[in-house]
This record gives C-alpha cells, structure tokens and sequence, in this order.
C-alpha cells in the first residue's frame, strides 16, 4: 500500500525565512525537488528525510505524517 | 537548486558537446576509412571507432545520472524503464509484422539509436524530467 505523506516544510521553511533555493542548497538537492515535496508530489527517502530533520532542528515525525494523520 | 548539482550540470554539457563532437569525428574518419579498407579486420576496427564514441557519451550520460539528487535519479529511472517497455514492444510488433509477411521492410540496427534516444527524451519529459 502507498502512503501519502503531508508534511509542514512550507510552513517551516517560512518561519526561517529560507526561500525553497535556500533549502534546496542545505540539503544538496534541486529546487524542484523541494518543491515537489512540499506539494506532496514526492515523498523524500529515509536519509534524505533525517537530513530535512536535522535541518530544521526537529524530529521526522514532527516534520512528516502519513496522509490524514494528525500530530498528537 | 544546489551548487553541487549545478556544477554537475554544467560539467554534463561540456562533457557531452565535447564527446559528440568526437563522435562526428569519428563518423569522418570511420567513413574516409571505410571507403579505403578492404572487408576484413581493420574495416571491422574502423566501424567500431563511431561506436567507442557513442560509449563516451554513454558513460558521461551515467556520470551525470549519479550526480543527481534523488527525485531527478528516481524520474531517470522510470523514464528508462518505460524506454525499454516501449521499445520491446514496437521491436516485437515490427519483428512478428514482417515474420508473418504483413510489411517488407530492411532492418538497419542504425536507427535503433536513435529511436532509443527520442523514447528515452520523451519519456523523461513524460515523468517530469527538470535536469
């Protein structure tokens, strides 16, 4: 079974001020790339989700939830 | 988008201007070779020289593929797998076409290529390619 993820990077991604560029280069990936997760159009891959984590300073799951989860 | 990945193209373009312009040279001097040489050995090596450049770019292609970020792989991808799908099933249609004497047609394994090389740009276009 495919499981979409939502997730808040948009969100968070604006309470820094980073443009999706500024992402884009700390994560050594394409500006399209974040933008297509942050459309949901792209689930990241494991390491490439704990260096989003890691980015933003907060735990994955704080970060990610499957499709119509909410976050306790 | 990430300088790594921006140096990465660059460095592709360069890398594959430079090897298609070895491979219209070597379709030069494969056909002033070919011209000259009787059939044997050394026409065999003069056919292949065109081939080692299309290896090149073949290689600087792959080069560029393992560069990329994850989603661009992961389009790259998709996009070869559904290269190789239609490509079966056009070759299989044309083969079983001629076999039962339908169409009368030459095989020339020359435009192979470059049926493959349009197939494979459109399908990246198809799964969003953006390299």
């Amino acid at each position: 079974m495919i499981v979409e993820m939502e997730n808040r990077l948009k969100e968070l991604r604006a309470e820094r001020k980073w443009s999706q560029g500024d992402l884009a280069e700390k994560l050594d990936v394409s500006r399209q790339t974040v933008n297509s997760i942050e459309r949901g159009k792209y689930d990241p891959s494991l390491p490439l989700a704990f260096k989003i984590a890691e980015v933003f300073g907060q735990p994955i799951e704080a970060i990610f939830q499957p499709n119509g989860d909410e976050q306790s | 988008m990430s300088q790594r990945i921006k140096k990465a193209r660059r460095r592709h373009l360069i890398e594959l201007f430079s090897v298609m312009a070895i491979y219209v040279a070597a379709v030069f001097v494969a056909s002033s070779l070919a011209k000259v040489l009787d059939k044997g050995p050394l026409l065999a090596i003069a056919a292949l020289i065109p081939a080692l450049a299309i290896a090149g770019a073949c290689y600087v292609s792959f080069r560029f593929y393992q560069r990329m970020d994850e989603r661009q792989q992961r389009i790259q991808a998709n996009a070869a797998a559904l290269t190789l799908t239609v490509a079966i099933v056009i070759a299989s249609t044309l083969g079983f076409l001629k076999t039962y004497g339908v169409f009368s047609f030459e095989d020339d394994f020359i435009w192979f290529t470059p049926f493959l090389i349009i197939t494979w740009g459109l399908a990246r276009r198809l799964m969003g390619d953006d390299c």
